[in-house]
């Protein structure tokens, strides 16, 4: 398990971190959104090894992580990058090699990869040559050539198509399910909400969200949705509640004193005949909003 | 499972194995070799060369001539005599027959003079070649002098009396500046391009890395330490081959046209050569590596260069234009040295202490240049967002 404990971290005179906690669990994908400048990059960096933490420090497997657990671990940069010039079989020999295989073992990797990934055939092919989504498989054959011990990827979805997406989705789950860490960052919000376990929200370099999976509110500012036959109008006057969207039929209102919606419901079945009363479930985009506003 | 290999050597073999697929390094290699062929050439062009000159000679008199002729040659100029060999044939119209399908250079032909004297001819097709003329002349005069001064009863010890015109050369070395010259632009370009060469290889590998952003993933994967010196090592091996080969091949090429009278003291130079290159690669590549490190894209890289290739190309021009003072103080100024040094060496009367003096400076500033261009490497590998300049650069703590 890779655990981040108050990680905090300034760039010059600005703070990009702050004390920033949270894990990602074995056979976990974990999501980590935030809105762009929230600190994901520099987060996933430090966890790399690539950039050190002012205070704080990122553990694994419950021990201080090492450089060379870092070096085990699978990684996707943001910004994209392998060798335009170099043929795609030797350049993910080289990366193999690079994490310690051996020659003959990387290229057979390599091989199997590409196959699996349908670019069997394409290994003498330069990497310049490539569609940009082929390009974006053999960075994430990159990642997982050496057998990594955890996966980080920045944002290993942007660029992609549909069917590039899916395939993505596919290969990390199956990751995940061979008990790999994995934590990646993503802008699609229905992607992350559809495909992750956990989730971490970083906003202005601390964690708002973490582990929410099914990304519940706290009670307090639920929002419930009552739909019933006849006037709806004594609802306005209830001090315990807001009313947040109000149609013909139904009206939706957020909790101001808790239990205001007990008694809600009991009025309504006193009023008339009550066809629906439920609690809103937010999505990742309306929390998102809600709380990078 | 085959074996393991330390990260250094997966990435010198990387860029080995890159480098030598460029077109542009094959070009380069090809221009270079070219290069030094085209100052042989011209070495043997300044130069006198030795000529082998054949004669064809009806009797046993034209041999004596013949061999007299080399024997004076010989004489004259010890060092690389001229040749001359005679070519019996049976008849004058066969000696004529060879000149004129230029088997022989000339033919020696009995032919009385206006005197009605027996006397010679030479005949050549279209010109004489007027060392051969001389030298021959001056037998034939010789052998008729002797002659006549037996039949007039005359000594001809006391004939020759004071004739003879001495020589003495004040100097021990060979005064022979066109070949020197031409040495040491060879020789100097030679290395000098190795060191540009290689150099900005390296500084272009660091900023191509950095430009494509692959440096994030190998810097995850493993120490940037190693980069720089699987880096620096095949950039190594390429410019310690290619200096060898080509030294090798111009060495090989002045043996062959035998131009240099003194080659033993050409191959020590080269020697010198090879070692300041060794010295001032490293002390280069460093700071080459920082160059590149301090960029961010390869248009960056243009620019910063500029002050290490005026470096360069100052000791190459140095090397043969300069007058002995200058040239003297530059070869010891570490890395102009590399190539001044042993310039010097090759012009000659260099103290044996001068060449380590001068290594010692490439060494000492090479080291500090190491520790100073590899902290910079290291601090600055990972901004790939933009060019950061030389006080950032060394201001800037870790990544």
């Amino acid at each position: 398990m890779l655990e981040y404990h108050g990680v905090s971290r300034h760039y010059g005179p600005r703070q990009v971190l702050n004390n920033v906690s949270f894990s990602v669990k074995p056979g976990c994908l974990t999501g980590f959104v935030g809105a762009n400048g929230a600190g994901k990059t520099t987060t996933m960096r430090i966890g790399m090894g690539l950039l050190a933490a002012d205070a704080g420090h990122v553990s694994w497997d419950g021990a201080p992580i090492t450089r060379a657990t870092q070096q085990m671990f699978g990684y996707m940069p943001e910004e994209r990058g392998l060798y335009p010039k170099q043929a795609i079989g030797d350049q993910l020999r080289f990366f193999g090699e690079i994490h310690g295989l051996s020659s003959k073992e990387a290229t057979r990797r390599a091989d199997r990869f590409l196959e699996s990934f349908g670019l069997a055939g394409r290994k003498d092919e330069l990497l310049e040559s490539l569609s940009l989504g082929n390009q974006q498989r053999v960075q994430i054959i990159t990642a997982l050539i050496h057998g990594p011990t955890c996966l980080i990827l920045d944002e290993p979805f942007s660029g992609l198509d549909p069917l590039a997406v899916d395939f993505m989705s596919t290969m990390l789950r199956e990751k995940a399910r061979e008990g790999v860490p994995v934590l990646f960052s993503s802008h699609q919000l229905e992607l992350v909400e559809r495909l992750c376990d956990e989730l971490v929200m970083l906003v202005d370099g601390s964690v708002r969200v973490n582990n929410n999976t099914t990304v519940e509110p706290d009670r307090e500012n639920a929002t419930y949705r009552l739909e019933m036959e006849g006037d709806m109008s004594w609802l306005e006057a209830n001090p315990g509640i807001s009313i947040t969207r109000q149609e013909p039929g139904r009206v939706e209102f957020r909790i101001l004193i808790p239990g205001s919606e007990q008694m809600v419901l009991s009025q309504a079945v006193d009023r008339g005949e009550v066809t629906a009363f439920s609690r809103v479930q937010t999505s990742l985009s309306e929390l998102f909003l809600a709380t990078n506003k | 499972m085959g074996a393991q290999r330390p990260a250094w050597i997966v990435v010198l073999r990387r860029e080995m194995g890159m480098k030598v697929r460029e077109k542009t390094f094959r070009i380069g290699i090809a221009s270079t070799l070219i290069l030094v062929v085209l100052g042989i050439a011209a070495l043997s062009f300044f130069s006198n060369r030795t000529e082998s000159h054949t004669i064809a000679v009806v009797d046993d008199a034209g041999s004596a001539v013949v061999n007299q002729t080399a024997e004076l040659f010989q004489t004259i100029k010890p060092d690389s005599p001229d040749k001359a060999s005679a070519v019996h044939v049976g008849t004058e119209e066969e000696a004529l027959a060879k000149v004129a399908d230029e088997s022989v250079d000339a033919a020696l032909i009995p032919a009385p003079d206006s005197t009605g004297a027996k006397g010679w001819k030479i005949v050549a097709d279209a010109s004489i070649n007027p060392a051969l003329e001389q030298a021959v002349g001056a037998v034939v005069q010789q052998q008729a002098t002797s002659s006549n001064a037996a039949r007039l009863n005359i000594n001809l010890a006391e004939l020759s009396r004071g004739a003879a015109l001495q020589r003495e050369l004040l100097s021990q070395e060979q005064d022979d500046d066109g070949s020197l010259f031409v040495l040491k632009f060879v020789f100097s370009f030679m290395f000098v391009s190795a060191l540009m060469t290689y150099g900005l290889a390296i500084a272009q590998s660091v900023v191509e890395e950095k430009e494509s952003r692959v440096v994030e993933i190998l810097a995850a994967a493993t120490s940037v330490k190693y980069l720089l010196v699987g880096k620096i090592g095949a950039n190594f091996i390429l410019g310690f081959l290619q200096v060898t080969i080509l030294t090798a091949i111009a060495l090989t090429g002045l043996k062959f046209v035998d131009v240099i009278p003194d080659l033993g003291r050409v191959v020590a130079a080269s020697g010198w050569f090879i070692f300041f290159f060794v010295l001032g690669f490293f002390a280069v590549s460093c700071i080459w590596s920082a160059l590149g490190s301090m960029a961010t894209r390869s248009e960056d890289l243009a620019s910063s260069a500029i002050p290490m290739q005026i470096l360069l190309f100052g000791a190459y021009f140095l090397s043969f234009t300069a007058p002995e003072g200058i040239l003297k103080i530059a070869s010891f100024v570490p890395i102009l040295s590399s190539i001044a040094m042993p310039t010097r060496i090759l012009d000659g009367g260099v103290e044996w202490w001068e060449p380590w003096a001068a290594a010692s400076g490439v060494v000492l500033v090479g080291i500090l240049a190491i520790r100073l261009s590899t902290n910079i490497y290291l601090r600055t590998l990972m901004r790939t967002n933009k060019r950061t300049s030389l006080k950032e650069a060394l201001r800037y703590d870790h990544a």
